[in-house]
């Protein structure tokens, strides 16, 4: 039988302009809270996995992150993995678990994203996620590589700019009720309409903020702290390519391959899931990887939003219920490994309140331009 | 008109761009440069309108587009034009050196299909 892993603490801070912290205080902010509320001490925790922040590149970022915050596990890695970061780092963490290398894995993401560089340095930064040889000399960055994705899929679905602008408007709905969210005032679709164009389809309101932010989770052997307890399911992944000329037509195939294989590990079906996180860069990536997943028909997104499922009050399928990168905010990992301590708040909060609520959940965030996939199952009344 | 550089699997055959030491389709290690032609078909495109840096065709505005060419529909190339394309329009994609920047062009004689 498989060992278990169960996602003992879960943390992180608020999203937004954050002056005066480093890209280690974030991080170390949120990891002690984590670990905190999982009842564990610095020397219960023996495995570290730290996020990479484009503020704060080092060498050997766990180790760094290990010194300062008085750490000394037995293994310690920095992971890079795009977007991907926060939730590979929980499925590498629940692989050294299930291994016995460790028994508690710490796993930490942080960024001054938006107050520790210059916005001409994020948008360098992203550019260079281009292939050096047959891309970045055309001129265009991260942004435009998924407008082209949008493009596409626009094309061969029939979606509309509107469609795309209600997933924005969700977003921003659930971040109107979440504390630390760093935008809150209600938009509607003609908002986003009207937001400045980036490359078409998307607009500004189509895109991700950048964020200064922390998030940290303690996944553990057992059960671990006061609170219930989540078991890590699923895990899947799959690498498909790096740049956007060398991915296949069917561009988010990886996603189709990690999410079966998650829920192949897991034993449950997509259709049982209770609520979904799901990686949400821009709004098309949050649409076609909703549809690649299988939690909506293809070109059926808008429509399952309209009709309120995606809903964190009354919706069956409540998604990004803290507002995604597209509201909460975007720093880096931090802002991927923020769904997932967003997933496990509402799954303790339903857990508590003896809700109807099946007791799953379904995660998934890309890295690159649909590069690097990773999916996670999550099952609560462990 | 300048081809682009492409390099072909000796075992399975497929094309990709330059840049790999395998195949990326069979793991194939055996690949030969060969120059094709740069007729191609729009299959996606953005009107870029915020860029960090100038593309070889000026400040933004400007259109980037994939395009699958004609010799060898598998490859995918990432170029840049200065007016509006449409996805399905045939074109011509240049490169000064086999690689980037690629450029756009509308086509200079009408195509049978």
């Amino acid at each position: 039988m498989t060992a278990s892993a169960y996602i003992s603490g879960a943390a992180m801070t608020a999203f937004g302009k954050l002056p005066g912290f480093s890209s280690l205080d974030l991080q170390a902010r949120a990891a002690e809270e984590a670990l905190q509320e999982s009842g564990l001490a610095r020397g219960d925790i023996d495995g570290l996995l730290v996020g990479y922040a484009t503020t704060a590149p080092h060498l050997m970022p766990a180790t760094r992150f290990a010194e300062a915050f008085g750490l000394r596990p037995s293994c310690a890695y920095g992971i890079s993995v795009g977007g991907a970061t926060g939730l590979a780092m929980v499925a590498l963490a629940r692989h050294l678990v299930a291994a016995g290398a460790a028994r508690n894995v710490l796993v930490v993401a942080g960024e001054n994203r938006r107050s520790g560089q210059s916005g001409a340095s994020v948008t360098r930064t992203l550019s260079e996620v281009g292939d050096p040889l047959h891309e970045v000399p055309n001129g265009a960055s991260v942004p435009a590589y998924y407008a082209l994705a949008a493009s596409e899929y626009m094309h061969r679905t029939g979606v509309s700019e509107e469609d795309l602008a209600e997933l924005a408007v969700l977003m921003r709905r659930h971040a109107v009720a979440t504390e630390g969210a760093q935008f809150r005032d209600p938009i509607t679709v003609d908002d986003v309409m009207a937001s400045r164009p980036i490359a078409t389809p998307l607009k500004l309101l189509d895109c991700c903020s950048v964020s200064d932010g922390g998030a940290s989770v303690v996944v553990s052997g057992a059960p671990s702290g006061s609170r219930t307890a989540l078991r890590i399911a699923g895990t899947g992944e799959s690498h498909r390519h790096q740049h956007m000329s060398s991915a296949p037509q069917d561009i988010a195939e990886g996603a189709r391959i990690a999410a079966a294989a998650a829920l192949r590990m897991s034993g449950h079906s997509i259709d049982q899931m209770g609520r979904a996180a799901i990686y949400d860069s821009f709004t098309i990536t949050l649409m076609m990887l909703l549809e690649a997943c299988g939690l909506s028909e293809p070109g059926g997104t808008a429509a399952d939003a309209r009709a309120g499922r995606f809903d964190r009050d009354g919706g069956t399928l409540p998604l990004n219920t803290h507002g995604g990168l597209l509201s909460y905010g975007h720093s880096g990992v931090s802002g991927g490994l923020a769904h997932l301590v967003e997933m496990v708040r509402r799954m303790r909060e339903d857990e508590a309140s003896a809700s109807s609520r099946t007791p799953l959940s379904f995660l998934h965030a890309d890295g690159g331009v649909f590069s690097s996939h990773v999916s996670l199952v999550l099952e609560g009344g462990a | 008109m300048n081809p682009i550089a492409v390099e072909i699997c000796d075992t399975c055959g497929r094309a990709q761009l330059t840049g790999g030491y395998a195949c990326r389709s069979c793991g194939g290690t055996a690949l030969c440069s060969k120059p094709v032609a740069g007729d191609c078909v729009v299959t996606a495109v953005t009107k870029v309108d915020r860029s960090p840096i100038e593309s070889p065709v000026g400040t933004v505005p400007f259109y980037l587009a994939m395009v699958t060419l004609d010799a060898t529909p598998e490859v995918r190339v990432m170029a840049v034009c200065a007016e509006a394309v449409e996805i399905g329009q045939p074109m011509t994609v240049t490169s000064s050196d086999g690689l980037a920047p690629y450029r756009l062009e509308a086509l200079s004689c009408k195509r049978d299909t």
